[in-house]
C-alpha cells in the first residue's frame, strides 16, 4: 500500500480542498488539512482492502467524502460562525470606536453651522428647530448605516465600539460647542445663560441621536448576524 | 433500502454513536454507516464542520493522540453537556418519529415512547 504522500489522486483533492480553506490561518487549516487527509487515507485503504485498486479506491472515497468545494465551505462557515463567537478584542473595539467617531464628524460640521446662525441670526431659516432636527437626523443616518453593518460584521465588538464611539464622539462634539459659544464676541454670562442651557438641552437630545441609535442600530446588526449564524446552522448543518 | 441523511440528524447521531465512547472522524463515520447497516449514506465531509459546531457549542470535546503506530489522530469526546443534549435531542426525535408513525399506521401514539 502507498502512503499518503504516494497518492497523487488523494493528495490532489487535498489541494483543491486547501485552496478552499484559504481564510483560515495557517496552524488551523494544517490541522483540518491533517485530519480530512487522515480520514481519506483510512477510507481509501478500507476500499483497497475490498478489492479495489487505488486509483478507484481513491475515486469512492472522495466521493463518499464531498466536492472539495462543498466541504471546505462548509467548514469555513463553521469556523466562521465560531470566530463570531469570540470574546471581544480591544483592537476590533477601539477601530470600531474610531471608525464610528470619524464617520460623524461630517453631522458635526451640519450641526454647528445652524448653530452658528441661530446666535447671529434668529430669523434665519437654518434657526428652526425643524431644520436643526432634519440636519442631525439626516447626517446620521449614513452612521446609523456603518454602525449596523459593524454590528453584522463584528457582532461583540460592533455594539461596544459604537458605544464607545459615540460617547467618544458626543463628548468631543460637545466641548466644541461650548467653546465656541464661550469665545463668541458678544458672549457674556448672564445672556449666555439661555445659549448654554439651549446648548446643552440640543446635546441631550442630539445625544441620543449619536449614541443610542448607532447603538441601537449595531445591535440590531449584531442579532442580524447572529440569528443569521443560527439560520445557517440549522439548516446547512445541524 | 438507502437514504441519504439529512444534515438535520448528522449531530444527533455524532452524539449518540460518541456515547459509546471516543472516537476519531472516521470512525464516527463508519459506525453510522454499521450501525444503519448500511441504509443511511452521508456525505463524509460534512462530519468535520458538525463536530467543529459541536465543539463550539462545548457538546463534544476533541484532543491529538498519538497511537504507537501512525500518525497523531485527532480523538473525540462526549462532554456532559453533550450527554444531556443527546438525551435530549433523542428524546424529541422518538417523539417525532412516534407521531409520524402514528399518522402513516393510523394507531394510537405511545404516551411513552422508549
Amino acid at each position: 500500500m502507498k502512503t499518503q504522500f504516494e497518492n497523487s489522486g488523494l493528495e490532489a483533492y487535498v489541494g483543491e480542498l486547501e485552496r478552499g480553506l484559504h481564510g483560515l490561518s495557517e496552524t488551523r487549516r494544517t490541522e483540518e488539512l491533517t485530519e480530512i487527509r487522515q480520514h481519506l487515507n483510512a477510507s481509501v485503504a478500507a476500499h483497497q482492502e475490498m478489492g479495489m485498486g487505488e486509483t478507484e479506491a481513491t475515486e469512492v472515497a472522495v466521493r463518499q467524502f464531498g466536492a472539495a468545494r462543498l466541504v471546505s465551505g462548509d467548514l469555513q462557515k463553521a469556523l466562521w460562525r465560531e470566530k463570531r463567537r469570540e470574546k471581544t478584542r480591544m483592537p476590533d473595539t477601539v477601530a470600531a470606536a474610531a471608525f464610528v467617531t470619524v464617520a460623524g464628524s461630517l453631522a458635526l460640521v451640519h450641526i454647528l453651522a445652524p448653530l452658528t446662525s441661530l446666535l447671529n441670526d434668529p430669523s434665519d431659516v437654518r434657526t428652526t428647530l425643524a431644520f436643526y432636527v432634519f440636519w442631525s437626523v439626516s447626517c446620521l443616518m449614513p452612521r446609523y448605516l456603518l454602525a449596523f453593518l459593524v454590528g453584522r460584521l463584528a457582532p461583540r465588538n460592533g455594539v461596544r465600539g459604537t458605544l464607545l464611539g459615540g460617547w467618544a464622539y458626543l463628548i468631543y462634539s460637545t466641548v466644541c460647542l461650548l467653546v465656541w459659544v464661550a469665545t463668541q464676541p458678544g458672549f457674556h454670562l448672564p445672556n449666555g445663560w439661555w445659549d448654554i442651557g439651549g446648548a446643552i438641552i440640543s446635546k441631550a437630545i442630539y445625544g441620543v441621536a449619536v449614541v443610542a441609535a448607532p447603538t441601537l442600530a449595531a445591535w440590531l446588526g449584531r442579532r442580524s448576524a447572529v440569528r443569521s449564524a443560527a439560520e445557517w446552522s440549522r439548516t446547512k448543518i445541524f | 433500502m438507502q437514504r441519504d441523511l439529512p444534515k438535520n440528524d448528522i449531530s444527533l447521531l455524532i452524539l449518540s454513536v460518541l456515547t459509546g465512547g471516543d472516537r476519531h472522524g472516521y470512525s464516527i463515520a463508519r459506525e453510522i454507516e454499521r450501525e444503519s447497516a448500511d441504509t443511511l449514506k452521508m456525505r463524509e465531509g460534512t462530519l468535520y464542520p458538525a463536530l467543529r459546531i459541536l465543539e463550539q457549542d462545548e457538546l463534544v470535546e476533541s484532543r491529538w493522540e498519538t497511537p504507537e503506530r501512525g500518525p497523531a489522530r485527532k480523538i473525540y469526546t462526549l462532554t456532559h453537556k453533550g450527554q444531556a443534549e443527546q438525551a435530549k435531542r433523542a428524546q424529541e426525535w422518538r417523539q417525532y418519529a412516534n407521531v409520524i408513525g402514528t399518522i402513516l399506521g393510523g394507531r394510537k401514539p405511545d404516551e411513552n415512547p422508549i
